[in-house]
C-alpha cells in the first residue's frame, strides 16, 4: 500500500484558511478570559488578606506583605498565621473542588455531578462526625487532626465504594450518578442519627464542621491541600483531549482511540482525592463544586485545554469572594463560609441560567 | 506484517458477536475487502448490520478472525486500532459546547498531528464535505442533518486506512445525500476500504462496487449491486414483492409492490 495514497495532498481554500484564522482568535480570548479570571482571582485574594475584623489598616496589612518585620509581633501573628492562610487556603479550596467538579461532570456525562451529589461530602461528615461525636477513628491521632483524617477516610471509601458498585454492576455514568446519590443519602441517614444522640457540645462542633470553615487554616493545611493539587493537576491536563472525547459519548471516544474506562478510573481518583482533602479540611461546601465549572463552561466551551483551567480559577474566584464575604457581610463576625458560598453561588447560578435560556 | 506485496485485505472469517446469550452475528464470514472498495452493507432492521461495525471498531467484544494486513483487528492496542479504522456510529454525536471545527479536532488525537497541520486536515475534511461554513457553530446549534455530516467529517478525517459508516445519509436530503456519496466514492478511489450501511438500496446499487446483504447475522448474499439486488433476495430477506429496473447508466431502481405472500423465512 502507498502511504500517499491514504494522504492527498491537503489542501483548503483562503476562506478556510480565514476560518483558521477565526478559530485561532477565539483561542486566544479563551486563554486571555482564563488570564483575566486568575487577575480577579488573586485581587478577590489579596481582599481577603486585607479584610478582616482586627485593626489593622489596608495599608498596614498589605506593607506587612511584603514587609513583614514593618509590624508589631500581633499584626505580624494575624497576618501571617490567620489571614494570609486564610486567603490561600480559599483559593486552593475553590481550585480543588472546582476541578474535582468538571472531571466528575465530563466523565459522569452529568452537569449536576459534584462531591456533594455523590455523597463525597456527607460521606466525609460522617467520618467527621464519628470523631466528634463518638470519638472513633483513624488509631493514633490527636484529636485536631483526627476530624480531617476521618472525614478523609470516609470521602475517600465513598468514592471507593462507588467505584466498586460500577465495576461489579458493570454500571455506566447514569447508574453511577444513581450509586452515588444513594450513598449520599445513606451518609446523611447515618449522620442523622449520631447528631441525635450526640452531646449538646458535640452537636454544636458537629454543625460548625458541616457548615464549612476556613477558621481552621494553617500553613499545614495549605501545604496539604497544595501538594494534592500540584500532584493531580499535571495527569488532568495531560487528559484534557480525552476527556474532550469523551464529550462526544464513549462510543466516539473509544473510537478514536481514548481508553474509556482508564480514562474514568483515573479522573475519579483524581477527583475524590482533591475533594476528600478539601473536604477534610474545610467541611462540607456547596456550589463551588457546580458553579465554577458552568461558569467556566460558558466563558470558554468545552475544550477541556480550556475548561480545566478556567473552571480551576472560576473555583479559586468563587471561593475567595465567598471568604470575603464571609468576614464582611456582618462585621466583626467571621460567618461559615459553606453559608457565603451558598450565597455567593446561587445569584452566580440563577444569572448563568437564566442568561443561557435567553441565549437560546 | 505480511511479507508480500499483495495489497492488504480485510478478512473476516467465524465472526460470533453475542449480547449475553442473545447471539446477534453467528459465525460470519465474509469474502476479503480490499481497499478501493466501496463496500454497501444492506439487509432489514435488527438483522446486526451495526453490531459488525461496531465489533470491528471493537465497541462490543468478538470472537472470531477480524484480520487486516496480516494484523489482528481484535487484539491490535487501542491507539493502532484507532488509526486503522475510522468509525461513525449509527447515533448523532450528543450536543456539547464544542464548536464542528473542535469536534473534527477531537476526532484526530491519535493520528498525533502538530498543531498547525491537523487544524488545516480538518479544515480540508470539512470543505471536503461542504460543511465549511459550519466549522465555528456549535454543534448543539445544528441541525440533524448538519450533525450526521459533522459525524462523517470525525471519522474521515481520521485518515485511517478503512472506514466504517453506520447509515451516514440517513438524515440527509437529496443533494446531501449526494455529496456524501461522492466524498465517499473519491474516498474509495484514493485507496481506502469503506464499508457503509445503507437502507436506501438504490443508493447502494448506484455508489458501491459490492454489496453485503445481512439477514439474521448472517451474510445472504453478495457481489455486485447487479448480482446482489433481485427480487428473490427481496422477497426473502425483506419480505417484500418487489420489481428490480436496471435503467440507464448502470443506474438500478427498486420498486415495491407490497409485502410477500408469506413472511420472510
Ligand atoms: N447493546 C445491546 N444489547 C442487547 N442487544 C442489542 C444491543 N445492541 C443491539 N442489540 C440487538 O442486536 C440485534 C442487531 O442489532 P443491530 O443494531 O446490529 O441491527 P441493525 O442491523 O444495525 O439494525 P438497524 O437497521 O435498525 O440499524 C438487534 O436484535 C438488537 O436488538
Ligand atoms: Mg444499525
Amino acid at each position: 500500500m502507498t502511504r500517499e495514497a491514504c494522504h492527498p495532498a491537503v489542501v483548503v481554500s483562503t476562506a478556510g484558511l480565514d476560518t483558521l484564522d477565526e478559530y485561532r482568535r477565539l483561542t486566544w480570548r479563551r486563554r486571555g478570559l482564563v488570564a483575566l479570571l486568575l487577575v480577579l482571582a488573586l485581587a478577590s485574594a489579596l481582599t481577603d488578606f486585607v479584610s478582616g475584623p482586627s485593626s489593622l489598616g489596608v495599608a498596614d496589612a498589605l506593607r506587612g506583605l511584603f514587609d513583614a518585620e514593618s509590624l508589631g509581633r500581633g499584626q505580624r501573628v494575624i497576618l501571617w498565621e490567620v489571614r494570609l492562610p486564610i486567603a490561600v487556603l480559599a483559593v486552593l479550596v475553590g481550585m480543588a473542588l472546582a476541578l474535582a467538579g468538571v472531571e466528575m461532570q465530563t466523565i459522569l456525562g452529568n452537569p449536576l455531578a459534584e462531591p456533594f451529589t455523590l455523597g463525597v461530602s456527607s460521606s466525609a461528615a460522617l467520618g467527621a462526625a464519628l470523631a466528634i461525636v463518638l470519638g472513633v477513628g483513624v488509631p493514633g491521632l490527636e484529636l485536631s487532626w483526627l476530624v480531617p483524617a476521618n472525614a478523609f477516610v470516609f470521602a475517600l471509601g465513598a468514592l471507593m465504594l462507588l467505584q466498586l458498585l460500577a465495576r461489579t454492576h458493570h454500571a455506566g455514568p447514569e447508574t453511577l450518578v444513581l450509586f452515588g446519590i444513594t450513598i449520599g443519602f445513606a451518609a446523611g441517614a447515618l449522620l442523622s442519627l449520631l447528631q441525635f444522640v450526640a452531646s449538646e457540645d458535640a452537636l454544636q462542633q458537629l454543625v460548625f464542621w458541616t457548615m464549612g470553615s476556613l477558621a481552621r487554616a494553617d500553613w499545614t493545611n495549605v501545604g496539604l491541600l497544595a501538594a494534592v493539587l500540584v500532584v493531580t493537576m499535571p495527569f488532568s491536563w495531560r487528559a484534557a483531549r480525552r476527556l474532550t472525547a469523551l464529550r462526544l459519548g464513549d462510543d466516539r471516544a473509544r473510537s478514536f482511540g481514548v481508553n474509556v474506562d482508564r480514562l474514568r478510573l483515573w479522573a475519579l481518583v483524581r477527583a475524590s482525592l482533591l475533594a476528600a482533602t478539601a473536604v477534610a479540611l474545610v467541611g462540607t461546601i456547596g456550589f463551588v463544586g457546580l458553579v465554577g465549572p458552568h461558569m467556566a463552561r460558558l466563558l470558554v466551551g468545552e475544550d477541556h485545554r480550556f475548561l480545566l483551567p478556567a473552571s480551576v480559577v472560576c473555583g479559586a474566584l468563587l471561593m475567595s469572594l465567598a471568604s470575603v464575604i464571609s468576614k464582611t457581610l456582618v462585621p466583626g463576625v467571621l460567618m461559615p463560609v459553606g453559608i457565603a458560598t451558598s450565597l455567593v453561588g446561587l445569584p452566580v447560578f440563577l444569572a448563568l441560567i437564566t442568561r443561557r435560556h435567553r441565549r437560546r | 506484517m505480511s511479507t508480500t506485496n499483495a495489497a492488504p485485505a480485510l478478512e473476516i472469517q467465524h465472526l460470533t458477536v453475542s449480547y449475553r446469550s442473545h447471539t446477534v452475528l453467528g459465525d460470519l464470514s465474509l469474502p476479503p475487502l480490499l481497499p478501493g472498495q466501496l463496500v454497501a452493507l444492506v439487509g432489514p432492521n435488527a438483522t446486526g448490520k451495526s453490531t459488525l461495525l461496531r465489533a470491528l471498531a471493537r465497541l462490543v467484544p468478538a470472537s472470531g478472525q477480524a484480520r487486516w494486513d496480516g494484523q489482528d483487528l481484535l487484539a491490535m492496542p487501542a491507539a493502532a486500532l484507532a488509526r486503522t479504522i475510522g468509525y461513525m456510529p449509527q447515533s448523532l454525536p450528543e450536543t456539547a459546547a464544542l464548536n464542528v471545527l473542535e469536534v473534527t479536532l477531537t476526532a484526530m488525537q491519535a493520528r498525533d498531528l502538530p498543531a498547525r497541520e491537523e487544524e488545516l486536515a480538518a479544515m480540508a475534511v470539512l470543505e471536503r464535505l461542504g460543511i465549511d461554513d459550519l466549522a465555528m457553530r456549535r454543534l448543539d446549534q445544528l441541525s440533524g442533518g448538519q450533525r450526521q455530516v459533522a459525524a462523517l467529517a470525525q471519522a474521515i478525517a481520521r485518515d485511517s486506512p478503512i472506514l466504517l459508516l453506520d447509515e451516514p445519509t440517513s438524515a440527509l436530503d437529496l443533494r446531501h445525500q449526494w455529496r456524501v456519496m461522492d466524498t465517499v466514492r473519491r474516498l474509495a478511489d484514493s485507496g481506502h476500504l469503506v464499508i457503509t450501511v445503507l437502507h436506501d438500496l438504490a443508493l447502494a446499487a448506484q455508489w458501491a462496487d459490492h454489496i453485503l446483504v445481512i439477514h439474521r447475522g448472517r451474510l445472504h448474499a453478495c457481489g455486485t449491486p447487479q448480482a446482489a439486488i433481485t427480487p428473490e433476495m427481496l422477497r426473502t430477506v425483506y419480505g417484500v414483492e418487489a420489481r428490480v429496473q436496471r435503467c440507464e447508466r448502470g443506474r438500478t431502481m427498486v420498486l415495491i409492490d407490497g409485502p410477500a405472500e408469506a413472511p420472510p423465512a
